[in-house]
This record gives C-alpha cells, structure tokens and sequence, in this order.
C-alpha cells in the first residue's frame, strides 16, 4: 500500500471557547500538522464559531486566550478556515463578529470539503 | 422562589428550556460560563422576556466570551452573583 506523505486534514472544532481545553489542544493539532507540511483546514461549527468572536477578555477567567492564537493561523500558513452560512444565521453572527476572515461556506461545499479529506479530526 | 443557574449554552443543553417548562414568575435565571451565549439567541430572549422572567448574567463570563449585554438583561459581578444565592432558595445549577 501506497501511503501519501501529504494528506488533507480536516480539523473540526465544535466547542465553546474557555470552558475546555478543546481548543488549545486542537489548535497545537493543527500547528503541527501544518509545520509538517500537511494540507490542513480548519472548520468551526456549532458552537465553534464563538472561538472566533471580537472581543472576547478572558483575563478574569483561570485560562488561557485562545482568541489571539486563532489570530496567529494566517502567519503560520493557515488559510483555510471555514464555517456554515447555516451556522452563522442559527447564532444570530455576521462576518463582522469575527476576529478572522473564514470562508463561509453552503451544505453543499462542506459536503465537498468533507468529501476531499484523508482524516478528519475532531476537538 | 427558585434561582435557575444556566452553566451551558443553548445548543449544549436543552437546561433552560427544561426550566422554561415550568419556571414561575417570582423565579429568577441567572446564566454563567456557556450559558451566557445564550443571550445570542433571539427567540429564547423574546420568550424570557414575554413572561416576564428576570435575567441575569454574569459579567466575567459575558467579557470572556465577547458578548455583551442588552436593554432586556441585568447583569451581576461575583458578588452580585453571591447575593442573588442570599435572596433566592432553592437555587439549582443545570449541568
């Protein structure tokens, strides 16, 4: 068996910001597998989306802000980051919440995005 | 007169629709941690609101999360927080 050294990974992230280390975990996941060259897309969905909300001040709370290292992404050469249309009309956002630039994406093109992944990882 | 404490968020648990079910008017919601996205939801703010449901919520968390408060909602520091659990009894946390 023939094993790609490059694979599309799918990182999927559908918890809150703050309440778990979810989020940390999954963030070092995915910069990692980007430093080593894989090709790698973030989606947020559910409450996932609120990671990427302005704004948030954690500093009264014992953890740690993951909201500035979602800003990193971009610099580490992390592009594709993606969200539901239907997720952002269910939480009642617009793109203007956002500290980030997501493409925001139908059912039919997360079903295409789904469809092209070699793994998908869920935190 | 009870204090219902709303620790997730709408999506996470149906807790404050299973309160909503039967809370009664003297009742009071306070919403901390995950529960403070709630305040996002429209249809469930119009509900609390049409019956006339005190809402409460925590400012720390709100902050945390990036949410800010409305017209509609009271907030409450930690100390608020303590006494609101003074002034209420029973009082229960929705996991």
């Amino acid at each position: 068996m023939v094993t790609k050294k490059t694979k599309n990974l799918l990182f999927v992230f559908d918890k809150p910001p703050h309440s778990s280390p979810a989020a940390k975990e999954g963030l070092d996941a995915i910069l990692t597998a980007s430093a080593f060259g894989q090709n790698v897309t973030l989606l947020l969905i559910g409450d996932g989306i609120f990671q990427l909300l302005n704004n948030q001040d954690p500093s009264h709370l014992p953890t740690k802000n993951t909201a500035s290292i979602f800003q990193a992404l971009e610099m580490y050469g992390i592009e594709n980051i993606a969200t539901p249309s239907e997720n952002l009309k269910n939480k009642g956002l617009s793109p203007s919440d956002l500290s980030l630039q997501c493409d925001i994406i139908d059912n039919i093109q997360l079903a295409e995005l789904y469809a092209k992944q070699d793994q998908i990882l869920s935190f | 007169m009870t204090l219902h404490i709303i620790t997730r968020s709408d999506s996470q648990s149906q807790s404050v629709y299973h309160c909503l079910s039967f809370i009664g008017k003297k009742d009071t919601l306070l919403f901390i941690e995950d529960g403070t996205y709630c305040i996002l939801n429209n249809h469930l703010c119009d509900t609390l609101q049409s019956k006339n449901i005190q809402c409460y919520y925590l400012q720390a968390d709100l902050a945390a999360r990036g949410l800010s408060a409305n017209d509609n909602v009271l907030i409450v520091d930690y100390n608020g927080f303590v006494t609101l659990t003074e002034n209420h009894y029973p009082s229960q946390t929705w996991g």
